[in-house]
Order: C-alpha cells, then sequence, then structure tokens
C-alpha cells in the first residue's frame, strides 16, 4: 500500500505544471498519455506498469503463503477446498480494489495541493473504469502467480507472470498505426486493431479507448476506433474467471506441500 | 578464502537458474546471428552492416528492447538467490559453523558477482566471436542508413566510446560487454545482500532490483529535457550504437554503482556483525 502511494506522489509531485483538468490528471496519473506506439513509449508503459508488477509479487504469495504455513490444518478441517479457494480470491480482489483506489485518490491528493485542478465531467465515470479494469487486472496477474507458484515453487512463478507481462507489451508494436498515404494521417489497420483489443496491456491504457460519454471520449479516444471502456472491462472479467479456473485447479491437484523446499 | 570462494562458485555454476539463463542468453544470440545470417546473405560489402550494430547489445538489435526490459529479472536469476537457498534448505549453519560467518558472507559475495558476471559475459563473448568469423569485420554501414563520405557522417555520429568504434569493434564491444556484465553482477549482489534479511519466499529477491531500476527511470520522467531524462534511464547504458547518449554520461552510472556497492556492503556488514542463528 506505501508502494502505491509512493508511486503515485512521485509522479505528481514535480510535474504537471498546467494541468487543470481532472479527467486529464486521471489519465495522466494512471499510464502517461500515451499518443503513439513505438519502442519509448513501449518503455514508458512497462515503467508505468511497475506498481501492478509489485503487487503481483507481493500478492502473488497470498494463496501460496496460507498453503505453505498452515495448509496441513486448513486441509485437515475443511473439506470444501473450493469455497476456501473463492474466499481467498475475494479477499484478494478485495486488496487490489484498495490498491487502486489509494494509486487514484493519492495522485489526485496531491494533485490538489500543487495544481489548481477543478472538477470536469466524467472524472467520475473514468475513474470508475480505471479502478474497476486495473484491479480485475492485477487481482488476475496476482492469481496467476499464485497458482504458478502453487505448481512450481515461488521463483518460477514471478519469472513466467514477468515474462508474459513483458512479452505482451512488446508485442503491441505490432499494433501500432501506420501512416496513411491519402488519408495524410495515422491510420489504424484491421488487424493492427484486432491484436491491440486482444492483448491484455493494451486494455489497461486508457487513452486508447473511446466511451460513449462525450466528455470522457474528447479526453480518451486518440486514436480514433471503436474501442469502449466497458469491453476492456468485460475482458478483464473473462481473465479473472479463467485464472479462478487456474488457481481452483492447481488447489485440487497439490494435495498439500509437506516438505516446503522454501522452508526447509 | 579462496578455496571457500572455489566451493561456493561451483555450487552456483551448477544450479538450474544459472544453467538456464546462461544457455538462455547463448540461444538467443545465434537465433539473432542466424535472423542475420538469413536476412544480410549475399549482400555487397559496401552495403553490409557493421556486426557490432547487429548484436544483442545493439540499438538496432533484434530484440533489444526485450533484453532491455528483462535485464532487471535476467541479473537476478542465476546467482542471487543462492544465499536465500542456503538458509532454506538448513545448510547455512553447517557451512558457517565450517568457515566461519565473515568468511562465507564475503565470498558468497564475491561468488554471486562472478557467477552472474561470467553467466552474462561469455555468452556475449561467444556471440561476439561467431559474428566477427560470420560477417566481414570491415562493413561500415549503420542502421541510421548514413553513409559513410556524407557531410553529416560526423554530426550524426555521438555513439559513446567512439573511438573504439572507429578504431578497433572487437575493444569496443567488448567494453560493453563488460559495462553490461559488471552493472548485472553488482544488482546480484545487492539483491543477495537485500536477501540476507529474508527467511523464505524467494520471489520477493525480485523486487529491489526491479524497484530501483524502475524508480531511476521514472524520477527520470519527472524532467521534460532529454537530456537529462536519457541519465536516469538503466537502459541507456547497456545499449551500444545509441546516438543521443553522450560518453560522459558514463560517470552517472559510476557514481550508482559506488552506492549500490556502499549499500551492499552495509547490509552485509551489518548481517555478519549480527549473531547468525
Amino acid at each position: 500500500m506505501l508502494i502505491a502511494a509512493g508511486w503515485a506522489i512521485m509522479g505528481n509531485l514535480f510535474t504537471r505544471a498546467g494541468l487543470t483538468d481532472m479527467t486529464t490528471s486521471i489519465v495522466i496519473s494512471a499510464y502517461g498519455y500515451i499518443e503513439k506506439i513505438d519502442r519509448t513509449t513501449l518503455t514508458a508503459i512497462f515503467v508505468n506498469l511497475l506498481p501492478y508488477m509489485v503487487f503481483s509479487i507481493i500478492y502473488g504469495l497470498y494463496i501460496y503463503k496460507e498453503y505453505c504455513n498452515v495448509g496441513v490444518y486448513v486441509f485437515s478441517r475443511m473439506t470444501n477446498r473450493k469455497s476456501w479457494c473463492m474466499r481467498k480470491i475475494g479477499e484478494l480482489y478485495l486488496f487490489s480494489f484498495v490498491y487502486t483506489v489509494i494509486i487514484i485518490v493519492v495522485s489526485l491528493v496531491t494533485l490538489v495541493f500543487t495544481n489548481k485542478i477543478q472538477y470536469s465531467d466524467g472524472t467520475i465515470r473514468l475513474a470508475f473504469f480505471y479502478i474497476v479494469n486495473t484491479s480485475l487486472f492485477i487481482c488476475a496477474s496476482a492469481l496467476l502467480v499464485n497458482a504458478l507458484a502453487i505448481m512450481f515453487g515461488s521463483q518460477t512463478a514471478v519469472i513466467i507472470s514477468m515474462a508474459i507481462q513483458i512479452i505482451c507489451t512488446g508485442l503491441l508494436i505490432f499494433s501500432a498505426p501506420e501512416w496513411d498515404e491519402v488519408l495524410m494521417t495515422y491510420v489504424m489497420s484491421r488487424r493492427a486493431e484486432i491484436l491491440l483489443k486482444i492483448n491484455p496491456i493494451g486494455n489497461l491504457v486508457l487513452n486508447w479507448h473511446s466511451d460513449c460519454s462525450e466528455p470522457v471520449n474528447q479526453v480518451i479516444n486518440c486514436f480514433g476506433i471503436n474501442y469502449p471502456l466497458w469491453s476492456s472491462t468485460v475482458y478483464m472479467l473473462a481473465l479473472l474467471i479463467i485464472m479462478t479456473a487456474v488457481i481452483n485447479t492447481a488447489v485440487k491437484h497439490r494435495d498439500i506441500i509437506i516438505s516446503n523446499p522454501e522452508e526447509g | 578464502m579462496f578455496k571457500s570462494f572455489k566451493t561456493h562458485m561451483s555450487v552456483i555454476c551448477s544450479r538450474p537458474g544459472f544453467m538456464l539463463t546462461f544457455m538462455g542468453l547463448l540461444a538467443w544470440a545465434f537465433y539473432i546471428l542466424v535472423c542475420n545470417v538469413m536476412k544480410y546473405k549475399g549482400t555487397d560489402i559496401s552495403n553490409m552492416i557493421n556486426p557490432v550494430e547487429l548484436m544483442i547489445l545493439g540499438e538496432g538489435g533484434k530484440f533489444h528492447w526485450y533484453f532491455v526490459q528483462f535485464y532487471p529479472f535476467l541479473a537476478v536469476i542465476p546467482a542471487a538467490f543462492s544465499i536465500m537457498t542456503d538458509s532454506i534448505t538448513g545448510e547455512l549453519p553447517n557451512i558457517i559453523y565450517r568457515s566461519g560467518t565473515a568468511r562465507y558472507y564475503i565470498s558468497k559475495q564475491l561468488a554471486v558477482f562472478a557467477a552472474t558476471f561470467i553467466c552474462f559475459a561469455v555468452p556475449f563473448i561467444i556471440e561476439m566471436a561467431a559474428n566477427f568469423i560470420v560477417f566481414p569485420k570491415e562493413a561500415m554501414g549503420n542502421l541510421y542508413g548514413c553513409d559513410l563520405y556524407s557531410s553529416n557522417y560526423e554530426s550524426i555520429f555521438q555513439y559513446p566510446f567512439i573511438y573504439f568504434y572507429a578504431n578497433n569493434r572487437v575493444v569496443f564491444q567488448l567494453i560493453y560487454i563488460g559495462i553490461t556484465s559488471s552493472l548485472a553482477g553488482l544488482l546480484a549482489v545487492f539483491a543477495s545482500s537485500v536477501s540476507v534479511f529474508l527467511k523464505r519466499f524467494r520471489a520477493i529477491v525480485f523486487i529491489p532490483v526491479y524497484l530501483i531500476l524502475a524508480v531511476a527511470g521514472r524520477i527520470g520522467n519527472v524532467f521534460d529535457d532529454m537530456e537529462i531524462r536519457v541519465k536516469f534511464q538503466y537502459g541507456n547504458y547497456i545499449t551500444s550504437c545509441s546516438t543521443g547518449f553522450n560518453q560522459g554520461n558514463y560517470i552517472y552510472l559510476l557514481a550508482a554503482a559506488a552506492i549500490l556497492l556502499a549499500l551492499s556492503i552495509g547490509f552485509t556488514v551489518s548481517k555478519i556483525k549480527r549473531d547468525c542463528i
């Protein structure tokens, strides 16, 4: 939680000199305002992913820790593992929700002190979508780390999960808009659009989306494509459901960690 | 001390993390080599691109972006878990009983540095040798598409260590390999010196190195001036053949390395002073 707050303060304290609009500030404090896709901006996206990655490392041990510490006692008393697992997932989601809320609230509060920002229409709508999308994503990534840790140990789990996230960020390069000679602007091809929509990291970046609410749409839609915010919510929800299934399978198949290699 | 160091080295070098990173980097390098051979097959030497620019560390190299992003994790994987593994398996008290606390920790940290250095340097040196055998060393092309005899050659080319680039490519590449590997070794030492305070969960060892490098990059983003910003991004220091990055900036890398070294020594010494069991 401290990391989230510190990250938000650090990101906002120095720059953002001319910022007076609250909706814009949410977009910027989330991932930075990213208008095009090339190597430099991908690095920026990756740097901005740091609080989520740290969350997935720390809370990626949440269910696994229970397994190591009290697994034997819990499972000998509890016959229904599924309900135990679902309760843990619920707690994990609560943590990820609080984490995202802290990031956004702290960054807004810092901005109120440093700049004279005003409330504008669509702030609540945008903040709602940011919190829901991001908390679903980090919960899903933490669940992935948990499932892999139960199967292979925490070190391997973190490596695999990080590798997936880095490769997904790198694959965004294929969805870069191309220069159109006729229209004299950057245009996104059909293939690039699909690749953007199926990429989990692409779903995270707010200002590539579109929205039916006009004040929000003005701020965020920089590619001019039909890519509504709620579609990302559905995508993240699907991701979370898949991860829930994965971790349920992992918990079902791994009986108990008896001679845990991490405890000796 | 040396005997202890040798034992730790042989233990670390036989671990799967070390093996996997080593083989992975080697396989990566050879994949790039094969790709480049397929791409530049039959190219005339006057159009041929300099092999230094095509390797992993070159800015235009294939998957160089991935290498830079994976770097904080790659540096930790080979050796930094070593102390933690000892303490988890319960081997630590036995070894300390035989060799003494100070000797154990100092030789362990030295072994961590050496192993990480080898894990990065040897694949890159093999890659360099293979590249210089396969491609002509005299090729002067570059990925910026700038002709050797054009008037703006000098103004465009602001590579760091341009003197060695122009005169001796092997030394040029060796400088970059040295920087990359020793930085990785230092980061590994830092991670393992943090890990002496942890009791379990190896995954947490990844956090300090990653946090340091990424937070430095984020602080750099605060400045609007590009000249200042590039100094904070670690990726620039391990990228060869990049214009827009000054050779003098490496003094900041030295300063950062000195701080890291001081921190790791501080952590290790405070652990040595403390009672062991």
